[in-house]
């Protein structure tokens, strides 16, 4: 009789909404500018780590593992308290979850975009190259093409989880949706039923990128 | 006249293993010579050395009298002078066949598309396969395929065809039409350095042959003497192999297994 002795209230949404809207907005800025800069950072980093020299992976090779290895709501702390002594200014908060989300995903980039130009059959880098093509152009033309393919399933994944973990910059007082419901849950004391409602807002937007990435793995498991 | 490809004192290690223990070879410009030899003798890492797909560890590469170099841009000139076809074709399967013998004058040469276009069709025509120029390359039979890779192979307008084993992942009744189109080329003054096992074609076609065993190149002569009579143990040995297989009694049926140009050649 638990569920029906509590007496659910959801009235507190209208007078709310508009809290709720702009927080629901910084958690999509977070995602937008993470994925923007963890994408790009994997891009780069994913490159070198296929490198053949030693030295060239060595570095991306210990950023990688330093960042998959470590909690990353250690990493979002350490980034906020760090940043201002390095700078000697105070940054936004806003700024440094973005900052400590894009590291921490451009590590699962990066292995993401190794592993998705490592899987082009060496024949496709010979042929290029027995053609003349630079290793540029070898990336562009014929790499690539062949990769993405592989890359986006993965990617797509891996939005999913980078929407979820925005939550975790709650904890440096950025005020999106989770922390946001925390506030209006105490000051209302209808945390339960303000859960559920984020919920939902995360949910709008990983449902249908949850379709996307399924759609894409079909795709190209078939056509691979 | 120069030599269009040259090695001397050609040596390759992978790690402590030596692969080429010191090559020297010249081939002509116009001449078709075949390398064959047992799998692991170096053969394949010998041709591979001569667009630096390998790089050797010490010799030199001396292609239509430019010496190689790793450097870059020189490098660059030199590949696109030769040509080389795969045994797993290498086509690049987001692109139609059309589009793969486009894709060297479009993005090397810089021909305008029109051109590249007109080209590859021509080029298609050549080998064969000019109604399947809008298919993607998984839809292509395997000598479909291979064919397209010479094609776009000849789009660079190279001076030397190199071929690795090219009927290798064949099934028998497609080499023929990969041999056909090898043979055509052969006949038009190509010069062409080719790694075999078909000893027929080779016979046929070359002009001359190596037969290189442990990384060196333990007999060269005219095909047809070297194969009926060799001046070696271990080419006989190879040869005994390849004919004959281990098998007491299956005497000819290696021949004929390999005779897929037979009746189209030798109107002498």
């Amino acid at each position: 009789m638990g569920v029906l002795a509590y007496n659910w209230d959801f009235s507190w949404i209208d007078d709310n909404w508009p809290a709720f809207r702009h927080a629901w907005w910084v958690t999509i800025q977070l995602l937008l500018f993470s994925a923007l800069f963890s994408v790009s950072i994997g891009m780069v980093v994913g490159q070198l780590l296929n490198s053949p020299r030693w030295w060239v992976r060595a570095l991306p090779r210990i950023y990688v593992e330093l960042f998959r290895l470590t909690p990353i709501i250690l990493q979002i702390v350490f980034f906020f308290l760090v940043l201002p002594i390095v700078f000697g200014v105070s940054t936004t908060n806003f700024k440094t979850g973005i900052l400590a989300l894009s590291l921490n995903y451009g590590a699962f980039a990066a292995v993401i975009f190794q592993a998705g130009i490592a899987a082009v059959e060496r024949g496709q880098w010979e042929a290029a190259q027995a053609m003349g093509m630079n290793r540029l152009v070898t990336l562009v033309r014929v790499i690539y093409p062949q990769a993405i393919t592989k890359m986006l399933p993965p990617i797509g994944s891996m939005l999913i989880y980078l929407n979820k973990d925005t939550s975790l910059v709650s904890v440096i007082g950025v005020t999106e949706l989770f922390n946001v419901s925390q506030s209006v849950g105490a000051r209302l004391f209808r945390n339960i039923e303000v859960l559920m409602f984020i919920a939902m807002l995360y949910l709008v937007i990983n449902i249908p990128l949850a379709i996307l990435s399924e759609r894409l793995h079909k795709k190209y498991s078939v056509n691979a | 006249m120069a030599a269009a490809v040259e090695l001397i004192a050609l040596h390759k290690d992978f790690g402590k293993h030596e692969v080429l223990k010191g090559i020297d070879l010249a081939v002509e410009p116009g001449e078709v010579v075949v390398v064959i030899g047992p799998s692991g003798s170096g053969k394949s890492t010998m041709l591979r050395c001569i667009n630096f797909l390998e790089r050797p560890t010490s010799g030199t590469v001396t292609v239509l009298g430019q010496r190689l170099t790793a450097k870059g841009t020189q490098l660059m000139r030199v590949r696109r002078q030769v040509g080389m076809v795969f045994q797993h074709f290498n086509l690049f399967p987001h692109r139609t066949a059309l589009q793969n013998v486009m894709e060297g004058p479009r993005v090397v040469l810089r021909v305008s598309k029109v051109e590249a276009e007109q080209r590859a069709r021509a080029l298609l025509d050549k080998v064969g396969v000019g109604d399947q120029a809008d298919k993607k390359p998984n839809k292509l039979s395997g000598g479909q395929q291979q064919r397209v890779a010479i094609a776009r192979a000849l789009a660079l307008d190279p001076q030397v065809m190199l071929f690795d084993e090219p009927t290798s992942a064949l099934d028998p009744e497609l080499r023929a039409e990969v041999l056909d189109v090898m043979r055509q080329l052969a006949s038009e003054g190509m010069t062409m350095m080719i790694v075999t096992h078909e000893m027929h074609f080779a016979r046929k076609v070359a002009d001359r042959a190596f037969f290189l065993d442990g990384g060196v190149i333990v007999e060269e002569g005219l095909p047809a003497e070297m194969l009926e009579r060799p001046k070696t143990e271990r080419l006989n040995r190879f040869l005994n192999r390849i004919f004959w297989g281990e098998v007491p009694g299956a005497a000819t049926a290696g021949e004929t297994h390999l005779d897929p140009l037979d009746n189209k050649l030798d109107p002498t």
